[in-house]
């Protein structure tokens, strides 16, 4: 049981990087930073329902640290990880409020959290609080894209019930 | 039932955030000063009045070479190494509420605040 | 005049610089019928105090740096334009001009013993530089009651003494002289002198054109080379003084040169054109939100 779930949390890490570093190679579509879908988020939220809280957490820290090296950018690693840490929190404290039919809204929730989280850092890092008005560009963006990213979720949980458990 | 509260919920802060952008972005200020910064220094500062011929600034960092063109009223970066390009298609710099950000390199370029608290004015009766 | 200081005993000392300001107004006006610069413009030869001669061998010892550009023997030509005391500016005609410069340069102060001699027709003034003096001297004072921040403020001419009493530099802002309400930069300064002098600040109109009080010793008339300001920042501040009139006088290039050769001040200078320079010993202190060019 300890191995499966150990090849699985790789599996996901895996997968993870990959849908980053092919979401990092697309040019941005819009001039602002942090707008994207963040579909490796997928598997993070689908580690937490599948697996439990620390393969998620090993799914995410893995995959910021290993897609920052990637990438090749030592700073985006920073606030990365600062958006990753405050959503990932927030993902502990409100898992058991939602449950599988419900992983959208907290997919949202979490969008909303990373984006915070790198506003926060970015202004910290550049001491430059103007970048904070970008907060509402971010929010829309965060909630259509958790919401994208948390369906996708929802639905394969819901399809996968037999391989899930 | 559960499904549209939240859907309502989420609409609600689309809407009003698309607002409250909508109003930022229209806040542009009026003043012509600009600074350029680079690990949170000052590296440069330019009234964009003043220039008269245009001209372009290459500025270095971790990420590889910005180039920065400035002309008459107008800066924006014009190339960056960076693979995001985030600060070239920024466009050009029209108000403070969108600085032009260079993360990778850390560039900030943005409208300079036109008064400074001082303590004692030299030159005056 | 504006005096602040924090600390202990910074009342005393406030007091003390104060009547020490008063003092030395006493002695170096050249309106006090009783000081020691009426006497020498009355009588011509006479034995100052110590500390009058003292400030007048400086102010020669200036003007022979500038090469004239700065002099205190301007006193007649100031009167002609009526820029001292209470009298009625008028534009002088050529030929009295003519006739004053004639008594007007250094040469014409004669010491000798603790004996000051001036030439018949010649007059001395030391309003360019004896509030340089006032300030140097007021900081002396802070120093004496070991206050380590003051700020001193005669009219406009700014003594920093110390710092703030956080720790962080005194902001000095740099009068627009287009505006004087406003700022065209500031310097961030820790026990040095900020002083400015600029056509502005004193000026009369005829016949549509403008006339100011700094006169060009060499001309006999306001100096026109295209400055509307020049700000010296100097530890010395009786120097600092003088060399804002004398650098306003010589203009933009001549200043530069100067500067090049004798660079133991900062200066920022601001033209006709509100172009603005600042010299490299001084650009990390200096900020302003125009651009402005750096002599290296």
């Amino acid at each position: 049981m300890k191995t499966k779930k150990l090849v699985f949390t790789a599996i996901l890490t895996a997968l993870a990087l990959v849908a980053f570093s092919i979401e990092a190679a697309i040019p941005p579509i819009t001039p602002i930073y942090g707008i994207k879908l963040g579909i490796a988020n997928v598997f993070t939220l689908f580690a937490l329902y599948t697996l439990g809280p620390y393969e998620a957490a090993a799914v995410l820290f893995v995959r910021i640290t290993l897609g920052s090296i990637f990438t090749g950018q030592a700073v985006s690693f920073i606030y990365s990880l600062s958006g990753g840490l405050l959503s990932f929190i927030l993902m502990l404290i409100l898992k058991r409020f939602f449950q599988k039919d419900k992983v959208w809204v907290l997919s949202v929730l979490c969008a909303i959290a990373h984006n915070v989280g790198q506003i926060i850092a970015a202004v910290i890092i550049t001491q430059t609080f103007q970048i904070a008005f970008y907060l509402p560009v971010l929010l829309i963006s965060g909630i259509i894209a958790g919401a994208f990213t948390g369906l996708c979720v929802q639905f394969t949980l819901l399809h996968l019930k037999r391989f899930v458990n | 039932m559960k499904n549209r509260f939240w859907i309502i919920i989420f609409s609600a802060v689309l809407i009003i955030s698309a607002g409250l952008w909508i109003l930022i972005s229209n806040l542009s200020l009026s003043a012509n000063i600009v600074g350029i910064y680079q690990n949170n220094r000052l590296i440069k500062k330019i009234d964009l009045n003043s220039v008269t011929e245009p001209y372009e600034i290459t500025i270095s960092g971790e990420a590889g070479k910005n180039i920065v063109q400035v002309s008459n009223g107008h800066i924006k970066m014009k190339s960056a190494q960076c693979p995001d390009k985030i600060c070239v298609n920024h466009g050009e710099l029209i108000s403070n509420t969108s600085p032009i950000v260079c993360l990778p390199n850390k560039i900030v370029i943005k409208f300079e605040n036109s008064s400074e608290n001082i303590d004692v004015k030299t030159g005056v009766k | 005049m504006s005096v602040n200081a924090y600390g202990n005993q910074s009342k005393e000392a406030v007091k003390k610089v104060e009547k020490e300001i008063n003092r030395l107004d006493n002695l170096l006006s050249v309106q006090n019928k009783n000081s020691d610069i009426y006497k020498i413009n009355e009588n011509k030869c006479i034995s100052p105090s110590k500390e009058t001669l003292n400030i007048i061998k400086k102010a020669k010892k200036i003007s022979r740096l500038t090469d004239g550009a700065f002099d205190i023997t301007t006193e007649p030509l100031t009167k002609a334009w009526g820029f001292s005391g209470g009298a009625e500016n008028r534009v002088p005609d050529k030929k009295e001009i003519r006739n004053i410069l004639k008594n007007v340069g250094a040469e014409n102060i004669n010491i000798n013993n603790g004996k000051i001699t001036l030439n018949n027709n010649s007059s001395v003034d030391l309003g360019a530089i004896a509030k340089g003096y006032a300030s140097h001297k007021a900081g002396e004072i802070f120093n004496d009651y070991k206050i380590t921040s003051a700020l001193i403020s005669l009219g406009g001419n700014v003594r920093a003494v110390g710092s703030k009493p956080d720790g962080s530099p005194w902001i000095v802002g740099i009068a627009d002289p287009d505006n004087t309400e406003k700022q065209i930069g500031t310097l961030s300064v820790k026990d040095t002198s900020v002083i400015t002098s600029g056509g502005y600040q004193r000026f009369f109109e005829s016949n549509g054109k403008k006339y100011h009080h700094i006169i060009n010793p060499h001309t006999g008339y306001p100096a026109e080379n295209g400055l509307k300001s020049v700000t010296v920042v100097s530890e010395d501040d009786t120097l600092g003084d003088g060399l804002t009139t004398g650098l306003f006088v010589m203009g933009l290039d001549k200043a530069i040169e100067f500067y090049k050769e004798n660079g133991s001040f900062g200066a920022v200078f601001i033209t006709d054109n509100n172009d603005i320079y600042v010299t490299g010993n001084i650009k990390d202190i200096f900020k302003s939100n125009r651009s402005f060019e750096v002599i290296e």
